[in-house]
């Protein structure tokens, strides 16, 4: 019973493994992807940055401990940071931007006539506001639960669900005007 | 709220883009696993020099920082240098201590001459002259310490509150007269008795001949002149506190059995 329990204990210790990190990839991979879409839009750039996320997720693995957090929550607070720095780096062309570009000679109702269902949804993430953005990317893009979302933003579970509510709603209405 | 129009858009990442992404973290997996970044040696290394220009600014600035450093180098110096079968330094003589030996092992006493140099083991010797109003305050006091023999031989003067010893002193081999000066004191090079001896001012020490409870209780320091020198075997050192460097080598050249 003792060695069992100093095993555990040791395993909640202990760095991740190559197999492990194989492992998680494969979980973890659509979640972040997906993320990235819905973060910053469809394309290579969600590819760019999911693999900029790994890629330093591994580098940083020696620090990651299954006993500060599990495998995901770490990685999607990697995968925030890469967001944030890419909106940093990127701000002189940021989603504003792209929008008064794509409203430069076209109106959005007739854009998102062309484009494709995700297409449509991109225009209307990119009119939120960052953190509501980062909501719906987190609970639609990767799926996370609203207590997970809250863990990782530093946001009441019952914040997150009311932003969320909130920003759904005038989502949904903005989706049915669109189409 | 039916929020299924927001959930049915994910999409898994192509299999090309999942797999090359592997394939190329995969790579560094076989390299060290602490490896140190570049700006961790960078900032390492800014850090390092900051501190030593600091500490070279504080040096050329801060006499008093200098005078530490010196002491600092002095003394790592004695401890790599010092011969492995040397006996660990006595106590600064700067600190208010009498150089008598130790009451661990009581001291026995001679009233004659003789005697002493029966007990101590070496011949010991006694001055034939002494300053005016100086005389003998106590017996020969032999003391046979790990360190060596110690022959002491105490004097004062009558009216003005001036001691004056004279340690004679057979070492052990590897123990020495103490190396250590405090820096009130001042070191230079004297002739006696047809040899090189050291003539040294300004060591601090209470009345070794003072057992008085006043002077427990309220220690009093004395700056101090004292004359060392060596024959054969034998060390000598003849200190007090009230005469000056000619007086000290006369009762030292008028030593005899």
């Amino acid at each position: 019973m003792i060695k069992a329990k100093a095993r555990v204990q040791s395993w909640f210790r202990a760095p991740v493994t190559e197999e492990e990190f194989e492992h998680l990839y494969r979980i973890e991979l659509p979640k972040i992807y997906n993320f990235f879409r819905y973060r910053v839009g469809d394309g290579p750039l969600a590819e760019d940055l999911t693999a900029v996320t790994f890629e330093k997720a591994w580098r940083k693995r020696h620090r990651y401990r299954h006993d500060l957090a599990s495998f995901s929550t770490w990685l999607f607070t990697i995968a925030r940071r890469v967001a944030i720095d890419h909106y940093r780096k990127q701000r002189p062309i940021s989603s504003l931007e792209s929008i008064s570009h794509l409203t430069a000679d076209e109106t959005p109702e007739e854009l998102t006539q062309k484009r494709s269902d995700f297409d449509r949804l991109s225009l209307l993430l990119t009119q939120l506001e960052d953190r509501n953005r980062e909501l719906v990317a987190l609970r639609y893009g990767a799926g996370l639960t609203n207590r997970a979302i809250a863990g990782l933003t530093g946001l009441s579970e019952s914040n997150v669900g009311v932003i969320l509510h909130r920003t759904l709603k005038q989502l949904r209405v903005d989706w049915e005007e669109a189409k | 709220m039916n929020d299924d129009f927001l959930k049915r858009m994910r999409k898994p990442p192509r299999r090309e883009f999942a797999n090359e992404l592997y394939e190329r973290i995969s790579k560094p997996m076989n390299e060290p696993r602490y490896r140190i970044e570049p700006f961790v040696l960078r900032r390492a290394a800014l850090t390092l020099g900051t501190v030593i220009l600091l500490l070279l600014l504080t040096l050329m600035v801060s006499p008093a920082a200098r005078t530490f450093a010196e002491e600092q180098f002095r003394q790592i110096g004695a401890l790599i240098f010092r011969p492995a079968d040397t006996q660990p330094a006595k106590a600064p003589t700067a600190l208010p201590t009498a150089p008598a030996p130790s009451d661990m092992n009581p001291p026995e006493s001679a009233t004659l001459l003789e005697d002493a140099s029966r007990l101590s083991g070496f011949t010991v010797l006694a001055p034939n002259y002494l300053p005016k109003g100086y005389q003998v305050a106590s017996v020969w006091s032999i003391d046979h310490q790990d360190s060596g023999v110690y022959v002491v031989s105490t004097f004062r003067h009558a009216a003005n509150n001036q001691f004056l010893l004279l340690n004679q002193i057979d070492y052990t081999p590897g123990a020495s007269f103490e190396q250590s000066y405090g820096d009130n004191e001042q070191l230079s090079d004297v002739s006696v008795r047809g040899g090189a001896g050291v003539w040294i001012t300004g060591r601090l020490m209470t009345d070794p001949t003072d057992h008085s409870p006043k002077l427990q209780a309220e220690p009093q320091l004395y700056p101090t002149n004292w004359l060392v020198w060596q024959e054969g075997e034998i060390t000598y050192a003849l200190f007090g506190n009230g005469l000056s460097q000619q007086e000290m080598i006369k009762i030292a050249e008028s030593l005899g059995r």
